[in-house]
């Protein structure tokens, strides 16, 4: 092809010239990659209790009983809905975490905060209360197959919620030393996600084991 | 995507953190299991009607959660929240529902009744 040859195949675009790349260097938005982030973790934990769920709904055949407690003799709706209260207060008290932070309020934020935290412990003790119960009962694990999966699914949800409650403690802490910082605000932002979808679960664990146990 | 990291309070992520919606969530969220606790209670229909409408209030129930406490959405800011949320539902059901159906048929062939 001869140099200098125009064949009309590099026409300049009618208009201004497109920007094809940034000139400089610019601040990345890092609350929304870390938060993409975490909530990619919290899909992840679903697919866990989507397991134990699944172990729930095979271990409660009649023969996985072994003649010990049934579903309901274990769960009890009332008590269990006495649980969804408390819990899905906790969660209301840490929407208004949330709130506080956004109007930039240090001293109710960790009000509030200290609110969802002890309402959380409150669950978890009515949690222990229950399980006690259940295993005085005649309702340890390792009883049947079907106690096993309901002492796990149970556990493990309140497991996650200690954790929950641990982190709340730390940013309690973070919140008072450094104020509403990126760092402080993001992970505030990411216990939000986390405690909310504890609630979530819960509804799952209410409606298909204390609920359905009784039907 | 550029963004001030200064202001960290005015982010996308926290300025849809609302009193008034975290409320109206409580009540709902509350209210709807309230009705199956009372349908459970009352022994208000046959085993497995039960057990449908309270699946169904379940899922309502998260609808409420999804949309009123995680402000789930397709805005800009939610949007691959939303979207990711929405791949992860099949692998949920899929896992959870064919195993399900699996051991419910073996059930009926193999064991004594």
């Amino acid at each position: 092809m001869s140099k200098g040859m125009d064949w009309g195949l590099h026409d300049p675009l009618p208009g201004d010239k497109p920007i094809l790349w940034a000139e400089s260097d610019h601040e990345h938005d890092m609350m929304s990659t870390r938060m993409l982030g975490f909530w990619l973790y919290m899909l992840s934990d679903s697919l866990v209790f989507a397991a134990l769920f699944t172990a729930y709904e095979v271990l409660s055949f009649p023969m996985s009983f072994a003649g010990g407690p049934t579903p309901r003799d274990v769960a009890s709706p009332l008590y269990g809905y006495a649980e969804t209260i408390v819990l899905f207060t906790s969660v209301l008290a840490y929407g208004m975490v949330m709130v506080n932070l956004k109007a930039e309020r240090v001293r109710p934020a960790m009000l509030w905060l200290s609110l969802s935290l002890v309402v959380g412990l409150a669950f978890i003790g009515m949690e222990v209360h229950e399980l006690q119960g259940i295993a005085a009962a005649g309702g340890p694990p390792q009883r049947s197959g079907f106690l096993s999966i309901f002492w796990a699914v149970v556990v493990v949800h309140g497991i996650h919620l200690a954790i929950g409650l641990l982190w709340m403690v730390v940013m309690f802490f973070q919140i008072a030393r450094d104020g509403f910082t990126l760092m402080v605000t993001y992970r505030l932002a990411n216990l939000k996600v986390y405690w909310l979808y504890q609630g979530l679960i819960w509804t799952f664990v209410y409606t298909f084991v204390y609920l359905r146990g009784s039907i | 995507m550029s963004v001030d990291n200064t202001r960290p309070s005015e982010h996308p992520e926290i300025a849809f953190s609302n009193g008034r919606s975290y409320l109206i969530g409580y009540v709902v969220t509350l209210g709807l299991l309230g009705i199956s606790l009372l349908l459970v209670q009352g022994h208000a229909m046959s085993a497995f009607n039960l057990m449908a409408s309270i699946s169904v209030i379940a899922f309502l129930t998260t609808i409420a959660k999804l949309y009123y406490l995680f402000h789930l959405n397709f805005s800009e800011a939610q949007r691959w929240n939303t979207l990711t949320l929405m791949l992860n539902v099949p692998l949920l059901i899929l896992s959870i529902g064919l195993t399900a159906w699996m051991f419910q048929t073996l059930y009926d062939r193999v064991m004594m009744h």
